[in-house]
């Protein structure tokens, strides 16, 4: 369990690092600590609602089952997101390069993020619901039901903890600032004081301020 | 201690309604008296007892077997586990969800009691009781649940936001717990082996539901949750 938790901080940090990279060293570095933080945070303020998810859909596990199967899960999304963080560095570094100094590809950096996101944690999920489903006497919708539910939970309340932990990769007009280290409720640039704003946001898409645009 | 209990299980009696046509199903073990007992004191059993065996709570309405005890434990889960949430918005509060769930289920309750008689399903109160306060205590447990959740959107989020703040999250929990105890009743009943006229029935609860749902929904308003 302790080399799969080092495994967890491992690959979270260059995760983090990878992802701030697009921004600057400062992010970069402080990302190192922010990616785990977040996970951890995650994990322990959903710990309770894990449990009676796993009652409700009548899985036979204790609570420490509970826990450790869903800590398992974010180890496998931590490993599969340190194994794409050369990508991320990669791209990130060269988004940081060609960047026009005000938004850049800040929009592109962010989907590509997300999508690396989503598929490691489809991944995550169909094995943590195999194992789910061997180690007991678990269905397998029952076992699906279960670890969906764990990351609908997590995507939900891990969202939130990302934004109170912002900025974690900027814009490039924001580069040389120091920002502190989590700016909380503080609203973003296009005016969103919450993550569940900031997605009705992405969808609506409104105009970004007259300094930040292009052209 | 399930050994006991299945021994010292009485005749199976008149179920939630007659005739049994159980025989062609396998049978479900109802929860012991000494079961029921440790959920009691036990909030992980207390979980356990409320969440995760509706067809075994079905068995013990079926048979009229711990209906007293079972209510006690689905009536102290309604009220222990909504503190946490309760206090999260704000410790003067900690009375507001047990009010809001278990107080909308007690108003309604003779309602469910008196129609399910009047159309002869012939249930017992204590039945209808153990039945009912399932919503309340199931309800419960998920508040339990959303409390770590929502204290963490409260210092993190303004409470009534142009969009979306952290009160509008707390009404679409509570619903959501509200609809887990609705779902859990009905796990419950059709868990029941013992139905000759579950149509009726269902349609009775179909309908209460609707007066409950507006007296919860007023409820919800007069208590400024």
């Amino acid at each position: 369990m302790r080399r799969a938790l080092l495994g967890l901080f491992a690959g979270t940090a260059a995760y983090g690092f990878a992802l701030g990279s697009a921004h600057s060293e400062l992010y970069a570095t402080r990302n190192l600590v922010k990616l785990p933080l977040l996970v951890v945070v995650t994990a322990t303020i959903c710990s309770m609602s894990y449990f009676v998810a796993a009652r409700a859909l009548r899985t036979s596990h204790t609570f420490a089952e509970v826990q450790q199967h869903a800590w398992r899960l974010f180890v496998d999304l931590g490993l599969l997101l340190g194994s794409l963080s050369p990508a991320v560095f990669f791209v990130a570094r060269v988004a940081r390069a060609t960047d026009d100094g005000k938004l850049g590809d800040y929009d592109k950096f962010l989907a590509f993020n997300l999508a690396c996101v989503a598929f490691a944690g489809t991944i995550a999920l169909v094995r943590q619901s195999r194992e789910l489903f061997s180690s007991r006497e678990t269905s397998p919708t029952r076992a699906r039901s279960l670890v969906f539910a764990w990351l609908a939970l997590s995507l939900f309340v891990g969202g939130q903890v990302a934004f109170t932990m912002r900025p974690l990769f900027g814009f490039p007009a924001t580069r040389g600032n120091t920002p502190p280290w989590f700016v909380g409720r503080e609203h973003d640039l296009r005016g969103a004081a919450n993550f569940y704003e900031a997605v009705l946001q992405t969808l609506a898409h409104p105009p970004l301020p007259e300094w930040l645009r292009g052209g | 201690m399930d050994s006991q209990s299945s021994q010292s299980q009485p005749e199976p009696t008149p179920g939630l309604i007659h005739p049994p046509r159980a025989a062609r199903a396998a049978p479900v073990r109802p929860h012991g008296e000494e079961e029921i007992g440790v959920a009691l004191y036990q909030p992980l059993r207390t979980v356990d007892v409320v969440l995760a065996t509706p067809e075994r709570v079905a068995a013990n309405v079926d048979e009229r077997l711990g209906l007293g005890r079972l209510a006690l434990v689905f009536l102290l889960a309604g009220v222990a586990f909504t503190v946490p949430y309760s206090c999260v918005l704000g410790i003067e509060s900690w009375w507001r969800l047990t009010a809001l769930y278990l107080g909308s289920t007690l108003i309604c309750l003779p309602s469910l009691y008196v129609f399910t008689s009047y159309t002869g399903t012939r249930t017992t109160l204590g039945q209808i009781g153990v039945l009912a306060l399932l919503i309340p205590a199931s309800a419960a447990i998920f508040t339990l649940g959303f409390a770590p959740i929502l204290e963490f959107l409260r210092l993190t989020m303004e409470k009534d936001s142009e969009g979306i703040g952290w009160s509008s999250i707390s009404t679409a929990m509570l619903g959501i717990s509200l609809a887990a105890g609705v779902l859990q009743l009905w796990r419950c009943f059709l868990g029941s082996r013992q139905q000759p006229n579950p149509l009726l029935l269902g349609l009775v609860l179909v309908v209460w539901h609707v007066v409950f749902l507006y007296v919860f929904v007023r409820m919800f308003t007069v208590l400024e949750l």
